[in-house]
């Protein structure tokens, strides 16, 4: 792929990626920090990916940027070749502890990282307010940011990569120290970004954040991609339970679930029976189904049990040998 | 080209928030506030003491005898402005005094009427004073024009004049005196010493207070207020938002430190503009060049500053960055000290600063005033002409004069020397003898008769008889060159009487000529050329043992210089780099090359035929002229490097004095090189040429930009070891100016160029 940017491109597309670090003291030993990562992030999306420390999340972010250079495999952000410096003049990043120089107020942070887009100062001047008021510092852009907080610096850093109202935003770690309120507010950004049509990549360790905000979620361990998809893709389970509210008798309905793995079967009622069956796939389901109805029990309601994200996420990477729990 | 802008005026705004600039510029603020009511004020006599007046009866038998003379003199000039009373009080003088009572009083009138006419502008008729020499003072004053001088300055002049007129009746008035003062409070007593001298010191105490305060303690300040500047740009979380900008990597490590430089560029310039107003405000230096000295000196914290930045992006760790950069500063000071040492201490002293061809043998002087002979056989400088005691004599550290020749005496086989005393203190200092070398007894050192006082140059006319050259006459020696003075010790101090009747007797009617002057004898018409840098004269022998003066000529300005006198060919190098040739039939100007700006001769001479002319400038370069032919001649032979003496012999051979200690034969006639004398190198001469010399070429040299400041602010490219500054003889040191330039230049480009490529290749 050229460095050309058709619109229609992925905003990030990472095909096989590796990076191996050198490590010790003549960079003998080396450290495979991404092993053939493959994933694609589509434009207007809003794209989680989740690992638990040391699974590679802020290398890959860094290869995207060019900040750290490439083993093998390619990578391309808003079809430029990942490191190209074009293609970073329409993204904007929040790295994970960040630093703004202690010399600056909240405007002339702005000032600066908004030139460094190349933006023109009477640009930066003109957008500035809002933004601040955006990320809830409007009353703070004359003040030092010595005197500001953890999470007012993070809100700083978004402000700064949606300065120059970047096609891609990729925030790592955003909500890091910032209070439920701010999380909100930060959620609902977010939100807005997406409908204003901006693809926002999201590296975040709270898997309810992702949970709320993302479209789809890719999970890397060990520099690997374990599982992508939609968040309702990772979190339904093919081997679920099935929950049952029978009318018929007793006898009949242990008849009907003979072959079956039943969990629970509490009468509720005359003839009326709560029941957990565990199944093994679709097909067994949609057996279980036709068995009690030909022991003619009716079925007066029938649920599938279904996994949170981080039940998922466990499930997934506790799977995965050595696993690091997050 | 937006970005990089952002970044290097984020850096002035980051330089502007540091409390460490701020504390910085109140302390300069401070200083110069501190400074700044410093002044100086010249203080200078005008008017005539009744004790100034010497002999008070001979000066007005002068006035009167002059002055009613119809020939233009100041006394007549004095006496056609004098009143009726002066006219009167002179008429009634007589011959010879004949009280005390008397003389006092006669001595009251004419200082009384004296200084009446001291006041009037109309006092100096330059008809009438034609024949009186002026000093430098008077001279500088004259060129002011006399109308525009406040009455003070006008005073003195005529007081000057008054002195030159009359030198055996007025005494000679002190030099202007120097007063400090600050505020309005007067800064100790006044100091005798002259504005030239003065703004050569304040240069001196300038470039002092600039080398160490600035160079070295501000330098190291600045690394450590500036070292942190680096290393918190590149450290996570900010190099990271950094990169993830569309920006390059180089060049925000540029920018970054073009930045830290801006940091230091506010306080550099703050100090060095404050001096540079204090200076052209309060003592009247104008000196624009001084404010090079800004980028110079930023020049030499980017030297540094580079070391820091590229410590400081490896290790991340500003104290690492320090320490480094400490250890990069001493290592260049080892490899510079060590080089300074052996040079002073070793190489130095050995250079041959002149050669004396002696009939068979080769004669040479070397910096520590040692005379040499070459001994063919073993091929290497052996020393003769040892004193008496044994000793060798001390490196030249400024205490002793130097030698005056020596001289080769053809007629009599023979070489003399003065060899002027280490300075002693007190009225009894003793006269320097004059030392005779011959060849039959081995070159041994045996002393003569006493040289007059001051001797600048020593001569030998035809006849072997030495003439002794000094401002106030020329001398030559009466009766034998071997007679010692016999001293007489009393009450234990030792005087030195003349011995068996030889001594140095005046040769010449008085030149009332300054120092430092040169001279050269032309032997085949036995003539003299003596040049004090305006006065150019020349003597004949007029057939008495006595010599005359042919013609007497003042140049337009005053350049101290070196005059060569042989054949038809008179030349003249001077200090500021020209080489003039005269017509010695009138001393007409026929000539004028100017070789290189500000690089003064050490040597200047001219073939026994006058053919030849060969100069020898103090920044090793040898100038080589044939006046047959016209034009400027390269000696045969490449190799000369390091010219440090030069003589031209009868036969048309040159022989130069290059690489320290050798000495090259050269045919001038064949265009081919005769012989090369050069002895082995010692084991620590070769660790010097072999190991520190080129260990010193590689390595940066940041500690030598102090050459260029010191040419910055004196205007000279080489310094004196000893004597007096403007002696052109005297053994100088060459400052590189431009080699710390560029040897810095190139190391600042080699680590910016590592950082760059660090910067580019890193994975943050």
């Amino acid at each position: 792929m050229q460095s050309a940017a058709p619109a229609e491109t992925p905003a990030i597309d990472v095909q096989a990626l590796r990076k191996t670090y050198r490590d010790g003291l003549l960079g003998r030993r080396r450290v495979e920090a991404l092993k053939g990562v493959t994933f694609q992030v589509q434009r207007g999306e809003i794209f989680g990916l989740l690992g638990p420390n040391g699974a590679g999340k802020t290398t890959l972010i860094k290869v995207l940027l060019g900040v750290v250079r490439r083993s093998e495999g390619q990578a391309w952000l808003l079809g430029r070749t990942a490191g190209d410096r074009r293609g970073r003049i329409r993204v904007g990043y929040l790295p994970e502890n960040h630093r703004i120089p202690r010399h600056h107020t909240g405007n002339s942070a702005l000032s600066y990282y908004g030139s460094l887009s190349g933006l023109s100062r009477a640009e930066i001047r003109r957008r500035r307010p809002a933004l601040l008021e955006t990320v809830g510092l409007a009353k703070w852009g004359a003040t030092s940011v010595r005197k500001y907080s953890k999470g007012m610096l993070q809100r700083l850093g978004l402000a700064q990569a949606m300065l120059h109202e970047p096609d891609l935003l990729i925030l790592d770690e955003p909500t890091d120290g910032v209070d439920p309120l701010g999380r909100s507010e930060m959620r609902a950004v977010l939100q807005q970004l997406k409908k204003d049509g901006k693809t926002v990549f999201l590296n975040s360790h709270l898997l309810q954040e992702i949970e709320l905000v993302c479209d789809r979620v890719a999970i890397l361990n060990h520099g690997e991609v374990l599982r992508e998809g939609r968040i309702a893709e990772l979190t339904s389970r093919p081997d679920a339970e099935l929950q049952f509210l029978l009318l018929g008798s007793e006898a009949r309905i242990r008849a009907a679930l003979a072959g079956y793995d039943l969990r629970q079967l509490t009468g509720t009622g005359p003839d009326q029976f709560q029941v957990v069956v565990r199944v093994a796939d679709q097909a067994a389901a949609d057996r279980c189904v036709d068995d009690l109805r030909r022991q003619e029990i009716s079925i007066a309601g029938m649920s599938r049990s279904r996994q949170t994200l981080e039940e998922a996420f466990l499930s997934i990477v506790g799977a995965t040998p050595q696993a690091t729990q997050a | 080209m937006r970005p990089y802008l952002a970044i290097i005026r984020d850096s002035f705004d980051e330089a502007l928030a540091s409390r460490v600039l701020w504390i910085l510029i109140i302390l300069s603020t401070l200083f110069l506030a501190a400074l700044a009511p410093l002044g100086v004020s010249e203080q200078a006599d005008a008017l005539l003491r009744p004790s100034d007046i010497t002999d008070a009866t001979a000066l007005a038998k002068k006035l009167k005898s002059r002055g009613q003379n119809k020939r233009p003199s100041p006394a007549r000039r004095i006496f056609e402005l004098a009143g009726e009373d002066f006219k009167r009080t002179l008429a009634a003088t007589p011959a010879k005094s004949k009280s005390p009572a008397d003389d006092g009083a006669l001595h009251n009138q004419l200082a009384d009427e004296l200084n009446t006419l001291l006041q009037r502008a109309d006092l100096f008729d330059e008809s009438d004073w034609k024949s009186v020499h002026l000093d430098q003072e008077a001279k500088g004053l004259l060129d002011q024009g006399l109308g525009k001088l406040p009455p003070e300055r006008l005073e003195r002049f005529n007081r000057l004049a008054l002195e030159a007129a009359f030198p055996k009746e007025i005494a000679r008035s002190g030099p202007p005196r120097l007063q400090f003062y600050y505020l309005a409070w007067d800064v100790g007593s006044p100091m005798a010493i002259q504005r030239d001298d003065l703004v050569a010191g304040i240069k001196q105490a300038l470039h002092f207070f600039l080398y160490f305060v600035l160079g070295v303690g501000g330098t190291l300040a600045a690394i450590v207020v500036t070292a942190w500047i680096i290393p918190q740009t590149f450290e996570p979380g900010a190099i990271d938002l950094l990169l993830s900008k569309p920006v390059s990597r180089p060049l925000v490590f540029l920018t970054k430190f073009v930045g830290g430089c801006a940091f230091i560029t506010l306080i550099v310039a703050w100090l060095i503009g404050g001096l540079w107003l204090i200076l052209w405000a309060r003592f009247g230096i104008w000196n624009p060049r001084m404010l090079l000295c800004i980028p110079l000196y930023l020049f030499l914290f980017a030297i540094y500053y580079g070391v820091s930045s590229l410590t400081g992006v490896i290790w991340k760790n500003a104290i690492v960055s320090v320490v480094l950069t400490i250890l990069f500063w001493f290592v260049c000071f080892s490899v510079g000290t060590t080089k300074d040492l052996l040079e002073t201490a070793v190489i130095n002293p050995q250079r041959i600063v002149k050669i004396v061809p002696a009939g068979g043998a080769l004669l040479a002087v070397n910096e520590s005033g040692k005379v040499e002979r070459w001994q063919a056989t073993s091929r290497e400088w052996d020393q003769v002409m040892m004193p008496e005691t044994g000793g060798n004599r001390p490196i030249a550290f400024g205490l002793f004069g130097g030698m005056v020749g020596p001289v080769y005496d053809a007629h009599e086989q023979r070489i003399l020397a003065i060899d002027k005393p280490l300075q002693q203190f007190g009225p009894m200092n003793r006269p320097a003898p004059l030392l005779i070398g011959k060849p039959g007894q081995d070159w041994r050192r045996i002393e003569g008769p006493a040289a007059p006082a001051g001797t600048e140059v020593l001569l030998v006319d035809s006849q072997g008889t030495p003439l002794a050259v000094t401002p106030s006459a020329v001398f030559r020696l009466k009766g034998s060159v071997e007679a010692k003075p016999q001293p007489v010790k009393v009450m234990g101090i030792e005087l030195p009487l003349e011995g068996d009747g030889s001594k140095f007797v005046e040769a010449s009617p008085p030149l009332q000529m300054s120092t430092p002057l040169s001279a050269s004898m032309n032997a085949a018409k036995s003539e003299l050329a003596v040049f004090d840098g305006r006065r150019l004269l020349l003597l004949a022998a007029d057939g008495q043992e006595k010599y005359r003066v042919r013609i007497d000529t003042e140049l337009n300005d005053y350049l101290p210089g070196l005059v060569a006198y042989a054949g038809q060919t008179l030349f003249v190098a001077r200090s500021d780099g020209s080489v003039q040739q005269y017509d010695p039939a009138d001393l007409r100007l026929e000539h004028e090359w100017t070789l290189k700006k500000n690089s003064a001769p050490r040597f200047l001479a001219a073939s026994p035929d006058g053919r030849w002319v060969a100069a020898v400038f103090h920044d090793g370069r040898l100038w080589l002229y044939d006046t047959q032919k016209q034009v400027e001649v390269s000696p045969a032979g490449a190799g000369l490097h390091d010219v440090s003496a030069v003589t031209l012999t009868d036969s048309n051979r040159l022989l130069v004095a290059d690489d320290n200690t050798r000495v090259t034969e050269y045919d001038l006639a064949a265009g081919k090189v005769l012989e090369r004398r050069q002895p082995a190198r010692s084991t620590i001469e070769a660790l010097y040429y072999y190991a520190i010399k080129p260990v010193y070429t590689v390595f940066p040299k940041p500690g030598e930009l102090d050459n260029m400041v010191h040419y910055l602010l004196t205007d000279e490219t080489s310094v004196p070891v000893a004597g007096k500054r403007q002696a052109l003889g005297a053994t100088r040191v060459r400052v590189d100016i431009w080699g710390p330039v560029w040897s810095n230049l190139a190391f600042l480009a080699v680590v910016l160029g590592i950082g760059c490529v660090y910067v580019s290749r890193k994975d943050f």
